[in-house]
């Protein structure tokens, strides 16, 4: 693969002791610009998140779990599910994108081969085991773990690389904590010159670990929110997201995630809650970074691995469909509100949603207009289209 | 300082079976190793479902309180079994037989939520993991979890459904890119037809089959499906596809593409005789060549067993020992998809590779352990399945160290011989000053400290 160099915050961000902007009156690095990816687990229902509600087949096919007109937060030919204020008022300030009908070619109906394909950014056909922020990593130069950190105890595919791993925390100072008791890192440092290319190849792993941590921990410090987040872990894991970006923290990518959106059986009451605690969430977290004039540095990415049918079940709920929505929030959107149109419920793939727009196209912009990154290289054997909503 | 056999012995079984068993370290003879290695107690199934028969109507007849129950009992069985597995492998001594088994999971990778299902393909993996390679596919491929797992019910003559044929020859035989798409289509035609009863046997549906004339693999006939398993054997590409994957687990994670051949080309000349390649694996010499030794990382599994082996672990309930499988990513009868697991170093990231340099000390020690593993999203799905996660801070685990104590204590010097048997490399010492940190205490307690901390160290990571 080869190695591409692109722009990168200076060495000043590279050391332990990084201070941020409000604190040295000095001349800063470029200023760092974070993606959030919030992943929707379980099949998101765009259907219901925004309601075609002027297409009568949606009342007649969603006879119990339609939404009323008149709960909707209506904007223009759409209305959102009433319980994504927050939501609704990113979309008036001219905060929110949103793009319908994303999805890819022969999609799987299947969680895992779902997600791992949207991880990984692959064709429905090929089996890879890294995922698209693994491999953003390993293109840059001297990237480090913490340069995509996960909300959570454990990895995701999207952040495993070839060569370098994003670092999963869920608490910077219960890992560090853990680590640092002194014997991990004593450890760390006693492989050093190890000849053992796989033990090498671990101490080193550990070590980077260990050096992370101490790096996230320092910089989480920082600044601790003072913004009242709603008690969820969701709302936990977005601020925690927050305090790193408010901190200055080098990090590039946050990845956290929400499930409970499979909603097969009773899908009105289930939707409503996930929505809830969603909206509520993203709510605080855009208002912790709007009182620190972060907003228009960080771009926000909203997806599910795919939408549902569009038929309710004899559960009153909905199955697994194939296109569903992507939202898209921050301060600095160029394109804002609905990029495209919503579904045509005249117009289905056998019962489904019909996809329009392959979801690498949106990671490929990301990559290339916010990162500055080669997507080609970073998401193989796929024609980057780049789309323009930064 | 081991002697040569010392390394043989010790290299055979972390990789031909789960590791030395603690009981067996005084063997240091090869020929005797090899003898244990290769025993093959009469085949015995492993039997944990109770459910018989399962009705094509029993789930859409059913209330919806019903249908709850009867998943509940589904679940509930396949954790059973899962861990009834687990607990073969940790006190098998048809080592190597059972370690092939193991491997031939991840090979035929395979999920279904029919726990008789399930049951029946793990024994078939397990009776015929030495048999012929051609004995063990067919076998797996008429099995009702795979059949259903890759959709072959609903391959008719008038509808063929080519996921199949499709899976068979890329993740099973051939790899991608040494068949067309025509192939594909033709095997699918030729499969059709290929079902199971309720009772999970193979039956053939002579309605649904296609008999009419196919061309595979530039081969034209009127081909069925073990014509189709015939003619894929026929490619030597076959052998090179087995062989590599044989390479990877249990040679190294770097591959040789030269010796792979090598091996291959052996593989296919013997008829694809499995126990034959193996026994030739293990009697040559450059299988114990210094650049092989502790070249793998391990798998989740082969990390578990040897604990709970060596230690007689007792796990307080079910759902401790798949919650650990679901945190380091490899749970038994769970592969995340068709293609198994990638094994090697997409075991290690920041956080597994901590759990796993802890995992000694939480099983063995009580150690706190306050990592959650990932939620699925899917509400039919594994955390289903895993029942609830183990969500409290400390696992409730009992061991056995009584052995152990009676093994080293009271040794002059102990720590040269615990380091050779419980690290895989050669001539290793453990880091001099880090023990006098680490390891504490006199007597027992000097023991055990320093198994944990040898335990904890990445070295015990590799095999």
């Amino acid at each position: 693969m080869n190695r591409r160099k692109f722009l990168q915050t200076s060495a000043l961000a590279s050391t332990a002791l990084f201070l941020p902007r409000f604190l040295k009156g000095q001349t800063l690095p470029e200023t760092n610009k974070p993606l959030v990816v919030i992943q929707l687990t379980g099949g998101n229902d765009a259907l219901n998140m925004l309601v075609p509600f002027r297409d009568d087949n949606y009342y007649r096919l969603r006879p119990t779990i339609g939404i009323n007109k008149s709960d909707l937060l209506v904007t223009g030919d759409a209305g959102f599910h009433p319980a994504l204020s927050g939501l609704y008022r990113l979309m008036d300030e001219g905060n929110l994108a949103i793009i319908n009908n994303i999805g890819y070619p022969e999609p799987d109906r299947s969680h895992f081969r779902a997600m791992d394909i949207w991880q990984s950014a692959s064709g429905s056909g090929s089996f890879i085991n890294t995922g698209w922020i693994g491999r953003f990593l390993d293109q840059m130069e001297n990237s480090k773990s913490h340069f995509a950190i996960e909300a959570d105890d454990t990895l995701s595919l999207a952040l495993k690389g070839d060569l370098r791993n994003g670092l999963a925390v869920k608490n910077p100072e219960r890992l560090f904590r853990n680590l640092s008791e002194g014997y991990f890192s004593d450890i760390a440092g006693s492989g050093k010159g190890h000849t053992h290319h796989q033990a090498s190849y671990l101490y080193k792993t550990l070590s980077e670990t260990v050096e992370s941590a101490d790096y996230i921990y320092k910089t989480s410090h920082i600044y601790k929110s003072g913004e009242k987040y709603p008690d969820t872990e969701f709302s936990k894991n977005l601020k925690t997201i927050s305090e790193l970006i408010i901190s200055g923290s080098e990090t590039k990518i946050y990845y956290a995630s929400l499930s409970g959106f499979d909603t097969h059986i009773q899908q009105k009451p289930r939707q409503e809650q996930v929505l809830k605690t969603l909206d509520e969430g993203l709510a605080a977290f855009a208002s912790d970074l709007k009182s620190n004039k972060k907003f228009e540095d960080v771009l926000i990415l909203i997806f599910s691995e795919f939408g549902r049918r569009v038929e309710q079940n004899a559960s009153n709920g909905t199955d697994h469909g194939k296109a569903g929505v992507v939202l898209l929030a921050g301060g600095s959107l160029k394109k804002k509100g609905m990029i495209n149109s919503i579904p045509d419920l005249s117009q289905l793939d056998d019962g489904d949603l019909k996809y329009q727009t392959d979801f690498r196209n949106i990671y490929a912009t990301i990559l290339k207009k916010w990162f500055h990154a080669n997507p080609d290289v970073i998401i193989p054997g796929f024609k980057n289209e780049l789309m323009n909503f930064i | 300082m081991e002697g040569k056999d010392q390394v043989k012995v010790k290299h055979l079984f972390n990789r031909m079976a789960f590791g030395l068993p603690m009981e067996q370290s005084e063997l240091t003879s090869y020929g005797e190793a090899f003898k244990m290695i290769r025993l093959e107690k009469a085949f015995s199934p492993l039997k944990v479902t109770t459910a018989g028969k399962v009705l094509k109507t029993e789930l859409i007849n059913l209330s919806a309180e019903e249908r709850k129950k009867l998943l509940k009992g589904r679940h509930e069985e396949l954790r059973s079994l899962n861990v009834a597995w687990i607990n073969l492998l940790a006190g098998t001594d048809s080592y190597l037989k059972e370690k092939l088994a193991f491997f031939w999971h991840g090979h035929f990778a395979c999920r279904n939520g029919i726990p008789l299902y399930m049951e029946d393909y793990v024994n078939i993996l397990r009776r015929d993991s030495l048999s012929d390679f051609k004995t063990l596919l067919t076998g797996v491929i008429k099995s009702a979890a795979m059949l259903q797992f890759l959709n072959n019910q609903q391959n008719r003559k008038s509808h063929p459904n080519e996921n199949f044929a499709r899976e068979l020859m890329e993740l099973f035989t051939l790899g991608r890119g040494n068949y067309s798409e025509m192939d594909v289509k033709e095997a699918a035609r030729a499969f059709t037809g290929w079902g199971f009863n309720e009772s999970g046997e193979f039956e053939f549906r002579e309605r649904q089959h296609d008999f009419g004339e196919k061309i595979f693999l530039g081969e034209k006939g009127n081909f069925n499906g073990d014509d189709i398993i015939r003619i894929i054997l026929k490619q030597k590409q076959c052998a090179v596809f087995i062989c590599t994957k044989f390479w990877k687990s249990f040679i190294s994670d770097e591959m040789d593409s030269e010796a792979i051949k090598r091996m291959a080309e052996a593989y296919y000349k013997s008829g694809y005789k499995t126990d034959e390649l193996f026994n030739s694996i293990m009697n040559s010499d450059w299988f114990y060549e210094v650049k092989y030794i502790g070249a793998r990382i391990k798998s989740p599994i082969e990390l578990i067993v040897p604990l709970m082996r060596d230690f007689h672990l007792e796990f307080t309930s079910d759902t401790q020992l798949l919650t650990i499988q679901r945190i380091l990513g490899q749970i038994l009868l769970f592969p995340p998809n068709v293609a198994g697991w990638s094994g090697g170093r997409n075991w290690i990231d920041s956080s597994s590779l901590v759990y796993r340099l802890k995992l000694a000390r939480i099983l063995l020690a009580n150690e706190a352990d306050l990592i959650q593993p990932k939620d699925d999203g899917d509400v039919n799905g594994f955390a289903k399945m895993t029942g609830s996660v183990f969500k409290q801070d400390r696992m409730k685990v009992i061991s056995d160290w009584k052995y152990i104590y009676n093994k080293f204590d009271g040794l002059p010097d102990p720590i040269p011989v615990v380091a050779s048997h419980v690290i895989a490399l050669n001539n290793w010492a453990p880091d001099a000053e880090l023990l006098s940190k680490y390891k504490v205490g006199q007597g027992t307690e000097g023991i055990k400290s320093l198994i944990l901390h040898l335990m904890s160290l990445p070295e015990y990571q590799l095999c």
